[in-house]
């Protein structure tokens, strides 16, 4: 197999990811909150809850540091005029060949924080799956779609 | 050209039937609670007339306002008895053409047609729920027929309308055709491994009996069982367990019997069932997968069941496959095949390039684990449940049988997966059918220098995907790269390189 892919996602995916690796990390805020109610109710010891808050902040750190930056160091993309080939994953490594006469359609998309940051993801249909290359610049991202639409409609269909 | 044609005029008493089938059990109920008295039985008996009349009328009007036709290219569907619904289904969309008979549509010599295209939920597209045999067989000739022979048969019904009463003139030779014998039907059910659900099914009923069931029946029959011996005991088990077994062949026998498939120019037709016949056409080219499948009960035999993945058809209790034949010597399976689907006929002696030795203890602790996540607390809450454990010993075979059983190779175009979850499963994919492949690896996987490979392809109702877990890294590589356009087809009988890393 040729060497991983070499192309990556724009810098400014770091600080999209964080922001929603923060807020995910809100919701396991659950745990402590709930657990500090209950522990004033039942006069149950509060030293779990200390463990649990600490458990917290290792948590949101991760989410808001670590795998942000993992992640982006270990997305690569590539686009062939016969395939496309991503490598991704923070923990699980995956890389996934994807034909070009394979593909359907594609669409690129922004929600309002990618937006604010003026990037876009872009998404790749096969009839069976659809994979997803996140945080490219808006142009590179249009420039993507357009390339994959066009080599997508002159890939010889084996079918 | 009028409106179109409606479905038969048995629909109506076909589809109050159904409805009032679906009435039985609260019908059932409330007859036993009216029978006590009070004002349940006077609610009953005029709830149910009225039920009755209002199902009677909504039967009429469905059936007064369904209306289809066939038109140049398309299926045109209209129907709805308030909310008007038009449906078009272009004729290269139509991706099975499914034609059964319940018990309701035997009894008028009717059919039931069920259309599917691709994408769509989990209901058939079109369902029309009775229609002669013979204009239901001249729907299906008109639907998947090539285009240009359609226009012909345009032509031909325009100017001789004699050949609209002999549709089966037109469609093509019969080329292939396989039956399921008698002998090997009762082989099926024998070994179909639906005992275990029988049970189920029996433990299910007898749960809910029990509410019903008066608290001195439960005493003397405890009672009963308590100064009985072991002995006996364990023949009432194993009757028991021989009927569920008894009923699990009638139900095989039921579903399969007279279980043929022929194969008439692109379209195979399988047919099947006793009570319900059911009528499948799928088109070859929309086959994307032939899997065999030999059940754990059939191994021993050498018997192997062989389903196939397609766009569109596919049945529930199939897991979304098609059952292409049901019973087969694993010898002739490849004969078999040959007839239907000749390009997936792949030599069985390609072998099948086992997982690496370091696989083995992976599979191993997959299997094992999750016994001991139930034995272990079960040895400490039951006085016996130590013996619990010796299922680990059960856990390690099947890890190791499964490691031994699973592998994978390419012959050409194709890629075969080998793998045992408890039936051995052997996929025939061709190259062509793959929408996407990847490989994947884990912390640990990365450690033990292993990867999963998995391939997508599509399935009746959506994608489906094989893989196949820890082989080594290399291999991995190289069957990605076998899928790749870009990169050269790689040597996979080269000694894998130590050491190499992998994606």
């Amino acid at each position: 197999m040729r060497e991983a892919p070499a192309k990556r996602l724009s810098k400014k995916a770091l600080p999209v990811w964080r922001i929603t690796g923060f807020l995910e990390s809100l919701f396991f805020l659950i745990f402590p909150v709930g657990y500090g109610i209950v522990s004033v109710l039942f006069d149950w010891p509060l030293w779990i809850l200390y463990v649990l808050i600490l458990l917290w902040i290792a948590v949101a750190l991760l989410q808001s540091l670590l795998v942000p930056a993992i992640r982006w160091r270990r997305w690569r993309y590539e686009v062939y005029e016969e395939e496309i080939d991503l490598q991704y994953g923070v923990f699980i490594i995956r890389r996934t060949l994807i034909p070009m006469n394979r593909v359907q359609h594609v669409d690129t998309e922004h929600g309002p924080i990618y937006r604010h940051y003026s990037l876009a993801a872009v998404s790749i249909s096969t009839a069976a799956t659809v994979h997803q290359i996140p945080a490219l610049t808006e142009e590179t991202a249009s420039e993507l779609r357009d390339q994959i639409a066009i080599f997508a409609q002159t890939a010889d269909n084996d079918d | 050209m009028t409106d179109g044609k409606r479905l038969h005029g048995a629909t109506v008493v076909i589809m109050l039937l159904t409805r009032l089938k679906d009435f039985i059990i609260p019908i059932v109920f409330v007859f036993f609670v009216g029978a006590s008295g009070g004002g349940v039985g006077y609610f009953a008996m005029i709830a149910l007339p009225v039920l009755f009349i209002f199902s009677a009328v909504y039967s009429f009007l469905y059936w007064l306002t369904y209306w289809y036709r066939v038109e140049d290219q398309e299926l045109h569907v209209k129907q709805g008895i308030f909310v008007k619904k038009h449906r078009y289904i272009q004729r290269s969309r139509v991706q099975s053409f499914d034609m059964s008979a319940g018990i309701l549509q035997r009894m008028f010599g009717l059919v039931k047609v069920q259309i599917e295209t691709a994408g769509g939920g989990g209901e058939p597209d079109v369902h029309l729920i009775a229609l002669d045999r013979a204009e239901a067989k001249r729907l299906r000739q008109r639907l998947l027929a090539k285009p240009e022979v359609s226009a012909g048969d345009e032509e031909v019904e325009s100017t001789d309308l004699k050949e609209r009463d002999e549709p089966d003139e037109l469609e093509p030779e019969i080329e292939a055709s396989w039956a399921l014998g008698f002998k090997y039907l009762l082989f099926a059910g024998m070994t179909s491994g639906g005992v275990g659900l029988v049970l189920s099914a029996v433990l299910a009923l007898f749960s809910q009996v029990d509410v019903l069931l008066p608290e001195a029946f439960y005493e003397t029959t405890i009672g009963f069982f308590l100064s009985s011996t072991i002995t006996f005991l364990l023949f009432l088990v194993f009757m028991i367990a021989f009927f569920a077994w008894l009923i699990s062949i009638v139900i095989t026998i039921v579903k399969y019997g007279q279980f043929t498939v022929i194969k008439r120019g692109n379209d195979l037709v399988i047919s099947r069932g006793l009570l319900e016949r059911k009528q499948l056409t799928l088109n070859v080219h929309r086959i994307t997968t032939v899997r065999f499948v030999t059940g754990i009960l059939r191994q021993p035999f050498g018997f192997t069941t062989i389903y196939v993945e397609s766009k569109g058809g596919g049945s529930a209790d199939e897991q979304q496959s098609t059952i292409l034949v049901p019973l087969v010597p694993r010898r002739t399976a490849n004969d078999v095949l040959a007839k239907f689907l000749p390009e997936f006929v792949v030599e069985d002696d390609i072998g099948i390039k086992p997982l690496p030795r370091r696989a083995l203890f992976r599979y191993i602790m997959r299997a094992v684990v999750p016994i001991l996540l139930v034995a272990v607390p079960l040895s400490f809450v039951l006085p016996f449940g130590a013996y619990a454990l010796l299922l680990v010993l059960l856990g390690i075979f099947l890890g190791w049988i499964r490691h031994r059983n699973s592998g994978f190779n390419v012959s050409g175009d194709y890629l075969i997966l080998q793998w045992r979850l408890f039936n051995l499963n052997r996929a025939v994919i061709p190259r062509k059918r793959i929408q996407a492949a990847d490989v994947t690896q884990s912390p640990l996987q990365r450690w033990r220098r292993l990867s999963t490979y998995s391939v997508s392809i599509l399935a009746s109702m959506s994608g489906k995907s094989f893989d196949i877990r820890d082989i080594a890294a290399g291999r991995g590589e190289d069957l990605l790269a076998w899928y790749s356009k870009e990169v050269d087809t790689p040597d996979f009988s080269r000694e894998e390189e130590k050491g190499k890393s992998m994606i």
